[in-house]
């Protein structure tokens, strides 16, 4: 090899890592600044005790909110509850895209209006739907209830019974954001080659064959996308509880995430409040990691 | 090579973390009182020197202004707000026109923020060491602020002769040792709204519209009156019109706000019984140092407070259990307990609406008891400018704008001489909303743990609104609270 | 989250597989009645709170909740149409500045959000270089922290850049977003490796294979992401209401909250409008959009 070759392939060499170094540079920059800087913050007032009314007033006090923690049954009560939530909300919400997505894509006249429904909660507020659904859940006056009467069934509690708050919010939520998840889904149908359809059908498969052995295999990366994605704003749920219940009754609907605001805001104790959002990401760090594992033996058969 | 982009990128990434993460807050402004300019005006050297502002700050002066002239450097003062009504957005507007006319150099910017979230958006901005010079507050939260000392006292500014006008429950609202902290903004208090046409269909007595609030209806007067208003249609599983409308303070509902329901328990209390008296106890709903409530707000008096709230929803249930906005001015409610302010809604919702005020109801055993307070604004330790925004303050409260704002909004007023200009609390609704403030209001529980007290007891309200067991949950709120006000002990 | 990598597989392979069978057509009518009914249904279901939200914004006031129980056709149309809640926004509260800004924010975080997550994402999957894993792995841990923690150190960052008045505070924290990365990480790594090879055999360069190649073949995610991050921005309260302190230029999220007014009865007609108000844009950007999520001539091969 000449030097000039050598000098050629060293020069490429070079761009090749400085197009690396350009193209990252935004998102950690953006991200070191807005989030990790702020964390490295969160982090650190978990180790004093601290309001936010007055932050010069703060006390370090080492590891004592983390021993309080392991004693305060209301954290415990939030992390049962936040799984609860979790778990319900990805169990209902994936599937029910799924069939949304796969549906929508069918050729059937009037569809587009269907798909334009499903998507349309999306788009407005929670914290707008949160009051409108709390009407409708009017334990004696709601709109379910004179539904649920008009057919023979007796009038429910909903958000004012403890058997009940966890699931109604669950039915609010799984409302509101279904849509952003079939609308995920659809993006990933959208990138499957049309030629395994056409392929397939001119082979005679049906509509379930091609989704059992087409859609589902090569919509598995997006599946997973919408599962970590959905996985992780479940445990960050806040405002229909700030909304609708106020984490009661009973306690029954205070999430993790709301019992940080309870913590942080209400009873002024930042540092607390601090110290058990790092337990709760810790907690999702966990559990993405065995959604991860979990996934991959799943789908690959 | 490539290890080094990345080790330049890792490091990068550290630095900037490090740096947003170190990024304390900026060191706040110290109250510094502008000192006036000495370049007094040379061509009449034996006259008063004329103060900047004129004739505008001379009238100032005689409102109540004590502090130093303002300063003529090119300031903005920044102000921090809720929303309001058009109409009382119209008076801010005009009144800062005014203070800025007659102070050229002075800018004035507010930020306007919903209600709901004050308390956060006040705690974030202090946090981060950017207050506003002034602000508007919740009066309860007063003493809190004073603890934390995040307030600028109004004394070294006003006027003592302007104090003294504060209607009592105001003054001691915003008191914190023998500093007063808030201007005399607006107060409130409530009484119960009826709807005449529904108390005549129902063949009931109506209860008496009187500035008498002793010869109001009782509670228990009322329950018998609510079973015969709530009304369930045929065949239906829950009934159409109630006999009292749910809550509509805060999230609506049970356990809303204990502005609202914290009557149901103070009102079984006694102020003139003496201090370690159980009746005293539950009148005062928190020790005098604010720092214990067992005794307070779990005595056994507030337990049947309380036993008496849960049979409105779960044994006679003339009540939802749940928010139903407007039912009152809808007529899906007889009867409504709301404040003075809520006679112009109710006739914005329902011009129709044939209602009567009648005073707060009492229990048989008990004396007649309301909250008092309302928002209020103050200027803030950390003010760039206190001097003007003092003076601000002082000029949207002075007298003719007080007359002139409780005119335009009908809530009452925080000064006794305002009462004297305005005929309508002559005569009723109005003179009752009056007298239920000047004689029976009293403030939140007082001291610096009012959000801790707030947030346990709407929780331990709304879950005893809902069924739960009254006196262990009384008992549980009050250990729980007991634990977070033990910051405050001395 | 190198976990998160799954093999790629032969796809013409796998089309191969599907194993042929014969329509039947009574099954297919069947079918169809039901899923014509399964179609009603979500459609209703999902739209009736939505109708009910857009008719009670043309109510006024005092007939929002009072038609509201018991059910009749009171409850889903207005009685007696009105445009006075909508008079009221724009006129007393100064909705239409709201919700230009609302507008601006959203298109600038969303255009910030695919173009810095489309770069980064490039960078993770298609080029070579130690520790890509690694750094992946650490963008993704702040996907995890919630909002309500960060908020105040959040604040103290933006406030000493002098931005607490500036309309870059709605959109520029949020810009580099995590899920962005992670979404189009993922659909970047579907595209087949052979494209990039096949162009750098020509001699393209990294930058031109990303912009010839990857991004032409994406679009779809590309637009996922984009109305994904216009509802993030779109949908935003409490950042904004804690940030922005320039009331000119604040969104109509907390433009509708302030519609509740301190110890008095909320302007329900205000909120109801403004919601309505704050939705319809979005949906119609959808609408415009679909054609981007949709195969609309996928199935229809097989109807005739």
């Amino acid at each position: 090899m000449t030097t000039t070759d050598q000098a050629l392939v060293r020069n490429r060499r070079r761009n090749y890592r400085l197009t690396i170094f350009w193209m990252m540079l935004p998102a950690i920059l953006g991200l070191a600044m807005f989030q990790y800087g702020p964390l490295v913050v969160a982090v650190r007032n978990g180790f004093f005790d601290m309001t936010l009314l007055n932050p010069e007033r703060a006390k370090f006090i080492g590891w004592a909110n983390y021993i309080k923690m392991a004693q305060d049954a209301r954290f415990w009560q939030s992390l049962r509850n936040t799984a609860i939530y979790s778990g319900g909300k990805v169990l209902l919400e994936l599937p029910f895209a799924l069939i949304l997505a796969v549906l929508s894509q069918q050729a059937i006249k009037g569809i587009g209006i269907v798909r334009t429904a499903v998507f349309a909660p999306t788009v407005t507020a929670m914290s707008t739907m949160a009051v409108i659904w709390n009407m409708m859940y009017h334990p004696q006056n709601g709109l379910f209830n004179s539904i649920l009467t008009g057919v023979g069934i007796p009038p429910q509690p909903f958000l004012t019974s403890a058997s009940q708050a966890m699931a109604s919010i669950l039915v609010l939520s799984l409302w509101k954001d279904v849509g952003s998840s079939m609308l995920i889904l659809l993006g990933g149908l959208q990138a499957i080659p049309e030629e395994f359809y056409e392929a397939s059908s001119i082979d005679g498969a049906g509509p379930w064959e091609q989704t059992r052995y087409i859609t589902l295999p090569l919509l598995r990366r997006t599946l997973l996308y919408a599962m970590v994605l959905l996985t992780v704003t479940s445990f960050k749920v806040f405002t229909p509880i700030y909304v609708m219940t106020k984490g009661g009754p009973l306690g029954v609907t205070r999430t993790t995430v709301y019992y940080v605001y309870e913590l942080g805001f209400k009873y002024l104790q930042m540092g607390y409040a601090s110290a058990v959002s790092v337990i709760l990401m810790i907690v999702m760090i966990v559990v993405a990691m065995l959604q991860n594992r979990l996934l991959r033996t799943e789908f690959e058969y | 090579m490539s290890r080094k982009h990345l080790v330049v990128a890792i490091t990068m990434l550290l630095v900037a973390a490090m740096v947003a993460g170190c990024a304390q807050p900026a060191p706040t402004a110290t109250p510094r009182p502008t000192v006036a300019p000495t370049k007094a005006p040379v061509a009449q050297p034996t006259a008063v020197p004329a103060e900047p502002g004129g004739a505008f700050m001379a009238q100032l002066r005689k409102d109540g202004y004590i502090g130093p002239a303002l300063t003529t450097e090119n300031i903005t003062l920044r102000m921090l707000r809720t929303s309001r009504q058009a109409y009382e957005e119209a008076l801010y507007k005009r009144w800062n026109e005014e203070f800025m006319a007659a102070f050229p150099n002075i800018k004035i910017e507010e930020e306007v923020i919903p209600f709901g979230d004050l308390f956060q958006k006040i705690q974030v901005i202090i946090a981060g060491g950017s207050p506003p010079d002034a602000m508007i507050i919740d009066g309860p939260f007063v003493k809190s602020y004073c603890y934390f000392d995040i307030l600028a006292p109004l004394n070294t500014h006003v006027a003592a002769e302007y104090l003294a006008d504060y209607v009592p429950a105001t003054f001691e609202e915003h008191t914190c040792g023998d500093m007063i902290y808030a201007f005399p903004h607006q107060q409130a208090s409530c009484a119960i709204f009826f709807n005449r046409d529904k108390f005549v269909a129902a063949g009931l007595e109506r209860p008496p519209e009187t500035t008498d609030i002793n010869a109001g209806w009782t509670w228990e007067q009322f329950m018998e009156a609510w079973k015969k208003l709530t009304v369930t249609p045929a065949g239906a599983a829950a009934p159409d019109v109630w006999g009292l409308a749910p809550s509509e303070f805060g999230a609506g509902g049970v356990g809303s706000n204990y502005y609202l329901e914290g009557m149901y328990i103070r009102g079984k209390g006694d102020p003139k019984a003496p201090k370690d008296s159980e009746e005293w106890k539950t009148y005062a709903s928190i020790s005098e140092d604010g720092t214990d409530v067992k005794g307070y707000l779990d005595s056994d008096l507030a337990i049947e407070g309380m036993k008496f709230y849960q049979s409105i929803f779960q044994v006679e249930k003339v009540s939802p259990t749940a928010g139903m906005p407007n039912s009152f001015p809808d007529q899906r409610a007889a009867t409504v307990l709301g404040t003075d302010a809520w006679v112009k809604r109710i006739q914005a919702a329902n011009a129709s609406l044939n209602f009567g005020v009648s005073p707060i109801p009492h229990y048989s055993d008990g004396v007649p008891f309301t909250h008092g307070g309302s928002t209020t604004f103050a200027v803030t330790k950390g003010a760039k400018y206190p001097n003007e925004a003092f003076a601000l303050l002082m000029y949207w409260h002075n007298l003719k704008n007080r007359i002139e704002f409780h005119q335009v909004t009908g809530s009452l007023p925080a000064l006794i001489s305002v009462f004297a200009e305005l005929p309508y609390y002559q005569k009723l609704p109005d003179s009752l909303f009056q007298a239920t403030l000047v004689e029976f209001a009293m403030p939140r529980p007082p001291g610096p743990g009012y959000s801790q007290y707030q947030s346990v007891s709407d929780l331990a309200i709304k879950d005893i609104g809902l069924g739960a067991d009254v006196a262990s949950t009384l008992h549980a709120a009050a250990d729980e609270l007991n634990g977070y006000l033990a910051q405050f002990k001395k | 989250m190198a976990a998160l990598e799954v093999e790629g597989r032969d796809l013409d392979q796998m089309a191969r597989a599907v194993p042929r069978k014969q329509p039947r057509s009574l099954r297919r009518i069947v079918a169809s009645v039901f899923l014509v009914l399964i179609m009603i249904v979500v459609t209703v279901g999902m739209l009736l709170p939505y109708e009910w939200m857009f008719t009670s914004a043309f109510k006024t006031d005092g007939e929002i909740f009072r038609y509201a129980y018991p059910i009749s056709w009171k409850t889903f149309w207005p009685p007696n149409p009105t445009l006075e809640n909508f008079v009221k926004v724009f006129r007393d509260w100064k909705f239409g500045r709201n919700l230009m800004n609302s507008v601006i924010a959203a298109l600038a975080q969303m255009s910030g959000t695919v173009v810095i997550s489309s770069l980064a994402a490039f960078a993770l999957t298609r080029m070579k270089w130690k520790g890509s894993n690694l750094v992946f792995g650490i963008i993704m841990l702040v996907a995890l922290v919630p909002f309500e923690v960060i908020m105040v150190p959040l604040y103290v960052v933006v406030r000493s850049l002098r931005l607490t008045r500036n309309f870059l505070v709605l959109f520029v924290p949020w810009i580099a977003s995590p899920f962005g990365i992670f979404q189009l990480r993922q659909a970047f790594a579907e595209i087949p490796r052979d494209f990039d090879e096949a162009a750098l055999i020509e001699g393209a360069s990294p930058f031109q294979i990303f912009w010839n190649v990857i991004l032409p073949n994406t679009k779809s995610s590309l637009v996922t992401l984009s109305l994904m991050s216009f509802l993030w921005s779109w949908n935003a309260f409490m950042w904004p209401l804690i940030a922005m302190q320039d009331v000119t230029k604040q969104v109509i999220q907390v433009a509708i909250a302030t519609f509740t007014l301190p110890y008095q009865l909320p302007e329900w007609g205000a909120i109801f409008a403004g919601a309505t108000l704050g939705t319809l844009p979005v949906l119609i950007l959808f609408v415009l959009l679909q054609r981007y999520y949709v195969r609309s001539a996928l199935m229809s091969g097989l109807k005739g």
